[in-house]
């Protein structure tokens, strides 16, 4: 288990949402330098993108995206005390990712958004609750022996007056890894895959956890997993699996589409502690025309999504921004 | 019990580990994973492994402490250990003074961002 920092959470308006308008809020966030330490979007329906950001970068994202929208039209909806908990590995099991809504709906824990990356699943709820649900989720999970959640400890001054040794030391940074063209490990791509999506309240996420802890009896599998909130309350799980098996199981109303689409993966070192990743994913694919169903950056992991038959293309343009492995 | 090469990660960054775990797996190695120094600790305790692959900065235990707890132990002494780190410019040869005075006698060193290639040879060459 993992905990963020204390960030804010923006979900862009509806016209700052849509496919074409993504790129160009990327861009912006860019020049301001401003680091998303979790991007997600959905555009398999109406398109949803949320994102968070450190507290103090929020007056400038702010400022960023009120020249962006129309006024008296919808503005961001803006959380200002959100924390990420991450709980690994989920190996991509559907009774892992089940078992944590379950916990979070049995407890009533607020879930803000949740993306999943190669190893982890990053759930955004408020700041102030991430011990209660770290708590929680102990009671649902086997934790190694002496584990301990992760998060950053602040650090005490000394008595004598002197500064702390972290302001004396060099050590190392993520800024370590700043480089103009930005290094992967390599680009992986998954053809064939389904796209299952499900409204659902808060209500029902218990339900909702436990089908997704019952399909293909305790084995059913998945690539990617989003949930995002909507209006009124009510959520979205769009997800991403070979076989679209989840969708016939769930107690709600889901829609499957098979073999429609193609994922492609891609790890760097420290993601989440650098800006300017998320653009440059999204964008390359803007750029050369690749129509993009979801994103997920979380981690160290940029997860995309584009329809079938043009993730070759889509791996193409991202070579043209990122450092790519030869094989 | 299995034949294969027991490699331990060691890295608090949670996609690295399991994408140092993929490759390595496809090269036919058994894989156990640690987030932190501490719990690297316990793996290596729990099961001896042929080689650690160990990140520098970590929560609870960094990645030099750990170093120097298993190369100053008579019992994992002998267990070849590579680091990542993100401060190459400071390392001059494998048994090096890093910045503040801390000492490793790590075997190898890997600069992050990593390229898994070069990494994979060093596993390799220091488990031969």
């Amino acid at each position: 288990m993992k905990f963020s920092d204390e960030q804010a959470l923006i979900r862009l308006p509806e016209q700052l949402s849509r496919v074409a308008a993504v790129p160009a809020v990327l861009s912006a966030l860019l020049q301001q330098k401003i680091n998303l330490s979790f991007f997600c979007a959905d555009h398999t329906g109406p398109s949803h993108v949320g994102f968070c950001l450190a507290r103090e970068d929020l007056p400038r994202c702010r400022a960023v995206l009120e020249t962006m929208v129309p006024a008296g039209g919808p503005q961001p909806d803006v959380a200002d005390s959100v924390g990420t908990l991450i709980i690994f590995p989920h190996q991509g099991k559907l009774a892992v990712l089940g078992r944590l809504l379950g916990v979070f709906g049995r407890c009533r824990l607020p879930l803000l958004s949740l993306c999943s990356s190669l190893s982890g699943l990053a759930v955004n709820t408020g700041f102030s609750l991430l011990e209660s649900a770290a708590a929680a989720v102990q009671e649902g999970f086997v934790l190694p022996d002496n584990h301990a959640p992760f998060q950053s400890e602040p650090e005490a001054c000394p008595n004598d007056g002197s500064l702390p040794m972290s302001l004396t030391t060099p050590v190392e940074t993520a800024a370590s890894y700043w480089e103009p063209m930005i290094r992967i490990y390599g680009i992986s791509r998954v053809a064939g895959l389904s796209v299952t999506s499900v409204d659902f309240s808060e209500t029902e996420l218990e339900p909702l956890g436990e089908a997704l802890q019952a399909v293909a009896n305790g084995q059913g599998r998945f690539n990617m997993a989003i949930i995002q909130r909507l209006a009124n309350r009510r959520f979205r799980l769009v997800l991403f699996d070979r076989d679209g098996a989840s969708g016939s199981v769930l107690p709600l109303p889901a829609r499957t589409d098979r073999g429609s689409c193609e994922l492609l993966t891609l790890h760097g070192p420290h993601f989440q502690d650098r800006y300017g990743v998320a653009h440059a994913a999204v964008n390359s694919l803007h750029n050369h025309g690749v129509l993009v169903w979801a994103v997920g950056c979380t981690g160290s992991s940029i997860y995309l999504v584009v329809p079938a038959q043009t993730g070759e293309m889509a791996a193409r343009a991202l070579t043209d921004v990122f450092i790519v492995p030869k094989v | 019990m299995s034949d294969k090469k027991l490699i331990l990660v060691v890295d608090d960054d949670i996609d690295l580990v399991e994408a140092l775990a993929m490759k390595l797996e496809s090269l036919n190695y058994a894989v156990a994973k640690a987030y932190d120094g501490v719990e690297g600790f316990d793996k290596i305790k729990s099961r001896r492994p042929d080689l650690v692959i160990l990140d520098v900065m970590m929560p609870r235990k960094d990645g030099y402490q750990l170093c120097d707890e298993l190369k100053k132990s008579d019992e994992y002494k002998d267990v070849p250990v590579i680091l990542l780190t993100a401060v190459t410019d400071a390392i001059s040869s494998t048994n090096y003074t890093h910045m503040g005075g801390k000492t490793t006698l790590a075997d190898d060193f890997v600069s992050k961002p990593i390229d898994l290639d070069k990494l994979m040879e060093i596993v390799e060459d220091n488990l031969r």
